[in-house]
């Protein structure tokens, strides 16, 4: 597929170099001979391309049967193509004429062919392949494009004669090849190329760009929905083996994260616990230790000592005897008495606590109302002595008391927690 | 113009129609519409070289279409689809860009 492309560019030069020194050009031909075989027996295109030929050919021929042609532009037609390169040479000598390049063109198919034949163009090619890409082309094409200015019509019929070769099966020539052909009529072949005409080959190009455009909207589409369904046996392994893995790993984190959780919970299952359990603790020292209100089932006792006999020794008597019985919450007065009251004579006043009671005394008391009762009625006891002293003492046991009267706890002033022993 | 024409067509045509691939061919036609994109641009390539021929131009067109799909169906068999899909590709991708370089040096010299 090369092979024509490589011709195209080499050509000219080829020409060049015959007009210019003759000789050297034999002795590369030789040195080249080898060439021609290998590119005469490549390929199936290069016969097909010469089969091509044909067709354009004549269609060159009618249009350059239309417009004469300046010699100056067949030249520089002719640089560009292998074919032409031929036609150039015997066109340069004589005003060219449309039935010399059919001549020319089956020259150049036997050439594809043969290997002799071949031996003439397709050496120097070689050779300009590697030596002269771009430079050439460039001053050539700058020459055409002047002609073409000059003729104006005739440069763009010229250009499809010359080359067989469809650009498409070229694809490594590149550097030199097209540019001598072009010029400034590139522009102008491309708005050729647009407009519209019904031609055998613009409705094919068209059915087939249709076919194109349809193709790749379906595949892009195809993509762009499913990118799965167009993935390979082994990719869609290999991607099954990651999310496999990852989902492996998700789990794994979905684990250890559940049992952090579980962790958490519970140590917050425990320390509401343990807050519970210390407010509970908190409430019941409270009661015991007179910082809080209580109430609950008890007795109240009221004694009446209007002569004021009662000294604070059997009051005092009272309240042991009330705790021997089991007495949790006591009041006296509106007095709450804890574990530090104190009772004290003044004058024929009773002080508990610092404060200052009189008759009469009232007792409140939370416990077991018979048991306190008892123990109070108890011959010889508390209230026997009280009575016995001059006051009057009665007990009435009732299912609930309450007790509101508080005494804000102290601080010991030495004692302390004991210290854990290491 | 006409070829611009047809390919707007195919473009709305597959955008309205919205047909499913069918499975056996989902492996190809992605390597199949590269090699008919180069198969296109080679044609243009040809147009502004002056070379274009119908002739060569289907056969092309088709050929590389057929060819790029049996290397990748070839490569599937052998165990080497995805390589040999890449290999392809690049291939194309290659002469995509060369034809590119060659109508971009028609249309601006440079």
């Amino acid at each position: 597929m090369s092979d024509h492309t490589g011709d195209r560019p080499d050509v000219p030069d080829e020409e060049r170099a015959d007009a210019a020194r003759p000789e050297p050009e034999d002795a590369t031909v030789l040195d080249e001979s080898t060439g021609p075989d290998g590119e005469a027996g490549k390929d199936a295109d290069t016969a097909q391309d010469a089969e091509e030929v044909t067709p354009e050919v004549t269609s060159e021929v009618t249009e350059s049967a239309d417009v004469p042609v300046l010699p100056e532009d067949v030249e520089g037609t002719d640089d560009a193509e292998a074919t032409g390169t031929l036609e150039g040479s015997e066109a340069a000598g004589e005003t060219h004429e449309p039935d010399e390049v059919a001549p020319v063109h089956e020259q150049q198919e036997d050439s594809t062919g043969d290997i002799a034949a071949a031996e003439d163009v397709t050496p120097a090619g070689e050779r300009d392949d590697d030596e002269v890409p771009a430079g050439p082309g460039a001053t050539e094409s700058s020459d055409e494009g002047e002609a073409h200015d000059g003729t104006g019509e005739p440069s763009e019929p010229e250009a499809p004669a010359g080359a067989p070769v469809t650009a498409h099966d070229a694809t490594e020539d590149a550097p030199g090849g097209p540019e001598p052909t072009t010029g400034p009529s590139g522009w102008r072949r491309l708005g050729a190329a647009l407009r519209p005409r019904a031609t055998r080959s613009q409705v094919l190009a068209g059915v087939l760009c249709a076919a194109l455009g349809f193709a790749l909207v379906v595949q892009v589409q195809q993509s762009a929905s499913d990118q799965l369904s167009s993935a390979r046996q082994e990719d869609l392994v290999r991607l099954l083996d990651e999310v496999t893995d990852r989902a492996q790993q998700l789990g794994d984190e979905v684990a250890g994260l559940e049992t952090t959780r579980d962790e958490l919970r519970s140590g917050s299952g425990q320390a509401q616990s343990a807050l519970e359990l210390a407010q509970q603790r908190a409430e019941s020292e409270g009661i015991l230790s007179g910082r809080l209100p209580a109430q609950g089932p008890g007795v109240e006792i009221t004694v009446e000592d209007p002569a004021a006999v009662l000294k604070a020794s059997q009051m005092f008597n009272v309240l042991e005897e009330l705790r021997n019985a089991g007495a949790e919450v006591v009041e006296l007065n509106d007095v709450r008495l804890v574990t530090s009251t104190w009772f004290e004579d003044e004058g024929d006043a009773i002080v508990v606590d610092g404060t200052t009671l009189s008759s009469p005394y009232e007792w409140t008391v939370i416990g077991d109302p018979e048991t306190m009762d008892r123990a109070l009625e108890i011959p010889g006891g508390a209230l026997a002595t009280v009575r016995t002293a001059g006051a009057e003492a009665t007990t009435t046991q009732q299912d609930d008391v309450s007790i509101t009267a508080v005494t804000p706890p102290q601080e010991p002033e030495y004692a302390e927690p004991e210290r854990e022993r290491g | 113009m006409i070829a611009a024409i047809g390919l707007v067509i195919g473009v709305v045509a597959g955008l309205v129609l919205q047909p499913t691939v069918p499975v056996a061919l989902q492996p190809y036609l992605p390597i199949a519409v590269v090699a008919a994109l180069d198969a296109l641009f080679g044609g243009l390539r040809a147009k502004l070289d002056g070379l274009f021929d119908d002739k060569v131009f289907l056969v092309s067109f088709l050929s590389n279409v057929l060819v790029a799909a049996f290397i990748v169906f070839l490569g599937d068999q052998l165990g080497v689809g995805a390589q040999l899909s890449t290999a392809v590709v690049v291939v194309l991708g290659i002469r995509i860009f060369s034809n590119a370089a060659a109508i971009r040096r028609h249309l601006f010299k440079a």
